[in-house]
């Protein structure tokens, strides 16, 4: 405390000289390249999870349910500039002589570009994976996305996203996570102007095709898995048409027999599931 | 997207459930006998009850309603080895030890929430899988099971090698996924039924189904073989199955998939749905700001505008400044009479984010706290060190005299050798602050700086 109250009363040049001191600290800092490592620099991790809005009451993102109406896909920009005064709120506590403020003044734009760094590894660590330094290297210039709810979120656990950019540009995700039981927010690196949205493949369900009571199913070539011509296709032979069973067995069989070649429950699974669906938003502005 | 996955005709886990006999023994030369060790050692997992984060997803949908006329129902397991855990059969080892069984709301089939023992009490009329509790498998743990009519399960229970291709492994990459702490893996375990559901006749009706994940423990003799399934059940009129994992679903004439599902989205920019007439609300609705009560701090209440973080259009990057509080970012606007909260909500929402988290305002202190040492310690060093080092004669002082250092004006007037009386007073009491400043700076170096967190 002896401290600060010498601070209060040092001469203004001091002061300037302080600042100055801690203008140039901030010109290092800003420069330093980001540890990828999570323990590393907790308060640089703690604020970039806050810049991706990770626990921010949901008001305070959507403030009225018109916004975000059932069966609705938004896309957005966030706003550099309302992180930046989020961030200039968390970094305040505890500022409370002017030299604390001096100090934060000079520094909240290091601390600005180091997060702009550090957002990147998020998402990476929470999967578990290892990120090299190197991409650390860069700032995130912007940051887009969107929000969707919609029963597909609750229904289709495992969606898959991928971002374009104008340029059609694959766009890096920042932070794709539930908000609720059907709200999914989608967080990239740039501004994305197509988005596509494909079935989970670990959902990919077992489908045939059901013409006038005769069962079928058009086959998939082993190795690259893409369909086969309408007329390959093979009987999907049934155990007792009441019970409505399938003979998985027999149609197995009818399958091995057209591409003389063992069919077990790979190949099978492969031949069985339904060709997905990718959903497409495209941005199209006036 | 559909490229990146992968299958596999089963995950066998190295070693199944069961018991095992390490048994040690050493041969040497020497002429002596060693004793043998002998450890067992038992392999289980789960066989009656199944926790829920080991299912990953079901197919229909829970509870969803809709066509599902061509697909067979499906659910994917998280722990890629499920099936395979449990050898049922000699040489079947490739054999699943689960089997998802469909019913349609006409069987009325009932599940019943009950315990270990009381799913494995025998009842006159009714086949029950006789199997023996482990140590830790206790009677009144949790159990769900359920009564099958033995004609109906005789029909429907999959023999050996259609159950070997009803399980599947799964591969996928999860990088476009939602980061989801229950998964870890990327492979998958997938169990599928043989049965596919009852359509309804007419457009409005809705057909219920159950369907159940079951445990083939018990029911080995039913698998074997036909004749040895008939003479198993021959003699009850219901079989019951312990139930690991179940949901509901219906079918309709209308769709409900993935694809019709993302075609009623209604896709847009975010911004505030507003159908009046007023000009100025319209503008700023459209770029997604919301009319909000706020109270000042003078007590009143009056209406201002708040803006989401997300916006629809791109705003530009501006430079950073600290504030003291979040009253000094609130906007005015002479020509509406109303305030802009956007900049002054997020600092408040980020300050109270941060004190609620004490582990981050304590690092978050010392990190200032060190910087701002560092930064004093610097200077009255820097300070220190041109007092000390400074020559006799002007002419060093000169040189600094471009820094317009702090030091410059100090060592002149200490070192002024034409300083009179007054002046040598003046430079007396100058010195005495110097040291009187360095002695708290040192101080505070030995007591408060510490390298940690610097920079």
């Amino acid at each position: 405390m002896q401290a600060r109250t010498d601070w209060d009363n040092s001469p203004h040049v001091i002061r300037r000289q302080v600042r100055r001191v801690l203008g140039e600290l901030a010109a290092l800092a800003k420069d330093q390249p980001v540890s990828p490592e999570p323990h590393d620099d907790e308060l640089i991790a703690w604020l970039s999870q806050l810049c991706l809005l990770v626990n921010l009451p949901f008001h305070y993102l959507i403030p009225a349910e018109s916004m975000l109406p059932a069966n609705s896909i938004r896309l957005f920009y966030v706003n550099p500039n309302w992180l930046q005064a989020l961030v200039d709120g968390a970094c305040s506590l505890g500022r409370n002589a002017s030299l604390d403020l001096t100090h934060d003044q000079e520094l909240i734009d290091a601390v600005i570009t180091q997060i702009g760094k550090r957002v990147k590894a998020v998402r990476p660590l929470l999967q578990n994976k290892t990120v090299t330094p190197k991409e650390l290297e860069d700032e995130v210039q912007a940051i887009g996305g969107f929000l969707l709810r919609s029963p597909l979120v609750r229904g289709w656990r495992g969606l898959e996203f991928k971002a374009l950019s104008s340029q059609g540009t694959s766009l890096r995700a920042l932070r794709i996570e539930l908000l609720s039981d059907d709200v999914l927010i989608g967080l990239f690196e740039g501004v994305p102007y197509t988005l596509e949205m494909a079935q989970p493949p670990e959902g990919f369900f077992f489908g045939f095709n059901r013409i006038n009571g005769e069962f079928s199913k058009r086959l998939r070539d082993l190795d690259s898995g893409e369909l086969l011509s309408e007329s390959d296709s093979v009987e999907v032979v049934l155990q007792n048409k009441d019970m409505r069973t399938i003979d998985v067995y027999q149609t197995a069989k009818n399958m091995e027999t057209y591409f003389q070649k063992e069919v077990t429950s790979a190949e099978f699974a492969l031949q069985m599931i339904k060709t997905p669906y990718i959903g497409r938003v495209i941005r199209k502005d006036e | 997207m559909g490229e990146s996955i992968r299958f596999s005709q089963r995950c066998e886990p190295p070693l199944k459930a069961g018991t095992y006999r390490i048994q040690v023994e050493q041969v040497t030369s020497i002429n002596c006998r060693l004793a043998s060790e002998n450890t067992d050692f038992k392999v289980t997992s789960e066989r009656f009850f199944l926790s829920p984060d080991q299912i990953y997803s079901v197919y229909p949908p829970r509870e969803a309603v809709g066509n599902y006329a061509e697909c067979l129902p499906h659910i994917v397991l998280n722990r890629r080895t499920l099936p395979w855990e449990r050898a049922l059969l000699k040489g079947q080892s490739h054999m699943p030890w689960l089997a998802l069984l469909v019913f349609d709301e006409t069987e009325d089939i009932r599940l019943h929430e009950s315990t270990v023992g009381k799913a494995l009490q025998a009842e006159a009329g009714v086949y029950v899988p006789s199997l023996l509790l482990e140590e830790h498998e206790k009677p009144e743990d949790p159990c769900t099971y359920v009564h099958i009519p033995t004609k109906l399960l005789s029909e429907l229970l999959p023999y050996p090698e259609a159950l070997s291709l009803l399980a599947h492994g799964k591969g996928v990459s999860l990088d476009r996924k939602v980061t989801d702490a229950a998964v870890k893996d990327d492979w998958f375990a997938t169990v599928v039924t043989n049965r596919f559901c009852l359509e309804p006749d007419e457009d409005r009706q809705i057909i219920r189904h159950t369907a159940c994940l079951v445990s083939l423990e018990g029911y080995e003799t039913c698998l074997a073989s036909k004749q040895s399934r008939i003479d198993t059940l021959a003699n009850v009129h219901t079989a019951r199955m312990i139930v690991l994992a179940n949901w509901h679903f219906s079918m309709a004439r209308r769709d409900f998939d993935y694809g019709s599902a993302f075609a009623s989205l209604d896709a847009a920019m975010l911004s505030t749905p507003y159908h009046g007439n007023n000009e100025q609300i319209q503008r700023l609705c459209r770029l997604g700001y919301y009319p909000m009560n706020q109270h000042v701090r003078d007590g009143s209440q009056v209406v201002s505008w708040y803006q989401s973080p997300l916006v629809p259009y791109d705003e530009p990057k501006k430079t950073v400044k600290s504030v003291r509080f979040a009253d000094q970012l609130l906007a005015y606007d002479p020509e509406l009479g109303m305030m802009d909260i956007r900049y002054s909500s997020a600092w408040q929402i980020g300050r109270s984010m941060a004190l609620s988290d004490q582990s981050y305002a304590q690092k978050l202190y010392s990190w200032r706290q060190s910087n701002e040492t560092l930064a004093r310690t610097s200077v009255y060093q820097g300070l220190l060190s041109m007092h000390l080092s400074s020559p006799l004669h002007d002419k060093g002082v000169r040189d600094w005299e471009e820094q317009r250092s702090i030091g410059y004006s100090f060592v002149k007037k200490a070192r002024d050798p034409e300083s009179t009386g007054s002046q040598a007073s003046a430079k007396k009491i100058l010195i005495e602050q110097l040291n009187e400043r360095y002695k708290t700076l040192l101080n505070e170096v030995v007591s408060d700086a510490s390298p940690d967190g610097l920079g």
